[in-house]
């Protein structure tokens, strides 16, 4: 296992955390009929922070970029995302923060098919307002696909095509960008240089949302946050692979002497 | 900064993406149009040109009126000829036209060959017109032009059918007897009619009287009256008045029928393509459903990337237009040439091509791809979060 430090101090620690938050989820719930995959799950975003998700399967961390990208509803509770309540917004509204504010990378990058490497990063623009092709090639050459604009996706490889996903969703420059395990379908070589381009990303002051199970992905996040059961259970910007859980009132898990256990029902403070 | 024509650019770039995604559905979708296009233009083409041609048949035919003897008159079966130089040649509404015509029973046989005589009908006619169709069906019309034309200055018209059955082929002499008398003519093949006229001799009616021994006889005449109801009406009462042993009548009764039988026709014609349209639709449907299925996921991530539903839309639709619009001008004008070449098969006469056809089919079938396109239309109401949960 690698020793190099859990967070880029140079990154990790950068001024943005004196702004006011650009993200703000006050107690977020989310129920499929029966089932709650949010419970409760309050945070804040500073703006320029990279916040690897984590959690087991089921824990409700793609229902929460889902709602935080208004491609999902919440039950209740408010999301809030340069101070404009997301909740509370119409169909089109949502369709408008989803093309001006959002950029999404997908685990299973979901390009259309019949269109090039180039329309597929084109189709983005020609939803937000207007297409510039030279806008386009640019961002590709950005992630190194100078050479594969004319290629359909089923021509590139994984690598490539969720480097296109990657263009594509910084192409309108949004305030946020959602990515939902974005290296789960690649490769080691493939995923360094997807990681890279996050991390050029990071520097270049985006804020990121990533999905991801992976320990050591994770460890180039500035803030890590874990999930389990809809609760957050663990919200931590260094060394977080050595502290301790938290509890669903924020107490650390087990020693805390607050619960003993991380389920929300059985935790008395 | 709005650039309006990069956005058509990029959408004309989509939609050719669309489109040629899949060539094997393309080309099924466009054969399923194409093919419902072609059937209902033919169906329509027929439609129209029977509504013209019965009009023009109606034109043709053309006597609206016939004077026949009573049956108390003195010659019981025939008018005296002179009946026929006293109607009027103009009545208040125009030009009058009207011919008479002498019908006999002959024996007939082409001298050239050894085959033996048979029985036909000669048709003795004089008439007097402003505008031959009026009075004469169109194969004695074709008659008239060109007899002066003829070799022979004693020659007959012979309808096709009789024609074939005696092997004359326009050189050969016809030989007509009645009784003791009999006289060889030279020969005009009246082109098919479907109509009594394809069994039949035309001869002019003063040798006709002469061959049948019926002099200044004729059978009955047939008038052209322009005008409205009551003034034909009053132009049969006026002849009524003048000739007591004679029995006018209109034939707006024949034209009633002939009315009803284009009326039922054209109701068959439009529910057969009403019909077809319905077929190709589902046909359209059925394909496009697949194409729904397929783009799910293209959808889906389209609105996640921004897409509105109206623009999502916008797209499907605009690639059903061109698909119904490439479908319809394919098949309707391959149905145009269908519905030519199906009236030369069935009526013996090509229908003509009828250009309002054209624009109405291809309206038609743009019509049918859009209601085809429906399965598209529903997937534009996807949520993107269903669709990338694997639900839907």
């Amino acid at each position: 296992m690698t020793t190099q430090p859990l967070v880029n101090p140079s990154i990790s620690l950068q001024p943005v955390a004196q702004s006011p938050p650009q993200v703000v989820l006050e107690n977020l719930v989310k129920e499929y009929g029966t089932l709650r995959a949010l419970n409760g799950v309050s945070f804040n975003i500073q703006p320029g922070e990279w916040i690897a998700l984590m959690g087991p399967s089921g824990s409700g961390k793609t229902t929460l970029i889902n709602i935080l990208g208004g491609l999902d509803t919440a039950t209740s509770g408010r999301v809030t995302v340069n101070g404009q309540d997301i909740t509370r917004l119409g169909e089109s509204d949502l369709v408008r923060y989803r093309s001006e504010k959002i950029g999404f990378v997908f685990q299973q990058f979901h390009l259309v098919p019949y269109l090039t490497a180039l329309e597929n990063v084109m189709l983005a623009q020609y939803f937000h307002s207007v297409t510039d092709e030279s806008q386009a090639v640019e961002a590709l050459k950005r992630v190194g696909l100078a050479d594969r604009l004319e290629h359909l996706p089923a021509k590139l490889s994984g690598g490539e095509q969720q480097r296109v996903a990657i263009a594509r969703a910084l192409i309108n420059q949004p305030k946020l960008i959602l990515a939902d395990e974005p290296t789960g379908n690649l490769d080691e070589s493939n995923e360094a240089i997807v990681i890279n381009i996050f991390r050029e990303l990071h520097q270049a002051g985006h804020t990121i949302l990533m999905v991801t199970h992976d320990v050591d992905i994770a460890r180039n996040a500035s803030r890590r946050i874990e999930l389990t059961h809809g609760h957050l259970t663990l919200d931590t910007t260094c060394n977080f692979l050595e502290q301790p859980k938290l509890c669903p009132h924020g107490k650390p898990f087990p020693s805390s002497g607050c619960c003993s256990t991380l389920d929300s029902k059985s935790c008395t403070p | 900064m709005n650039n309006p024509s990069a956005n058509r650019s990029m959408f004309r770039r989509i939609l050719r993406r669309l489109l040629f995604a899949n060539r094997g559905r393309l080309f099924v979708i466009l054969l399923a149009l194409s093919a419902g296009a072609a059937v209902s233009a033919a169906l329509l083409n027929l439609q129209v040109d029977a509504k013209r041609r019965l009009r023009a048949e109606f034109r043709s035919f053309g006597p609206n009126v016939v004077i026949t003897p009573r049956e108390t008159s003195r010659d019981a079966g025939l008018l005296s000829e002179s009946y026929f130089d006293k109607i009027s040649e103009r009545n208040d509404a125009g030009e009058v036209s009207k011919a008479a015509f002498l019908y006999g029973v002959v024996k007939v046989s082409n001298p050239a060959n050894s085959s033996g005589e048979i029985n036909a009908v000669l048709v003795g006619y004089s008439s007097w017109y402003v505008h031959p169709e009026r009075v004469l069906s169109p194969a004695l019309v074709k008659y008239e032009e060109r007899s002066s034309f003829l070799s022979s200055d004693i020659h007959c018209a012979v309808g096709q059918k009789l024609a074939s059955s005696l092997g004359l082929k326009g050189a050969e002499p016809l030989r007509i007897r009645s009784g003791a008398t009999s006289v060889d003519l030279s020969v005009f093949v009246l082109p098919v009619t479907g109509g009594p006229e394809d069994n039949q001799i035309f001869w002019y009616l003063f040798e006709t009287q002469r061959l049948l021994a019926r002099t200044k006889s004729v059978s009955q005449i047939q008038v052209s009256v322009p005008g409205s109801p009551q003034q034909i009406q009053r132009f049969i009462d006026k002849l009524q008045s003048e000739f007591p042993d004679a029995s006018g009548r209109p034939l707006r009764q024949f034209s009633e029928a002939q009315a009803k039988i284009y009326s039922r026709i054209s109701d068959l014609l439009t529910a057969a393509t009403a019909f077809i349209l319905a077929l190709t639709a589902l046909c359209v449907m059925a394909a496009m459903t697949n194409i729904a299925a397929e783009r799910r996921n293209d959808v889906g991530m389209m609105k996640a990337i921004g897409g509105s539903a109206r623009r999502v839309l916008n797209l499907f639709l605009t690639e059903a237009v061109i698909l119904g619009l490439v479908g319809g001008l394919i098949g309707a004008a391959a149905g145009i040439a269908l519905s030519m070449a199906l009236g030369k098969a069935v009526f013996g006469v090509a229908a003509a091509p009828r250009l309002i056809v054209y624009p109405i089919s291809v309206a038609l079938t743009v019509i049918v791809a859009i209601l085809g396109a429906y399965p598209l239309r529903r997937l534009v109401n996807v949520r993107p979060a269903t669709i990338f949960r694997g639900e839907a």
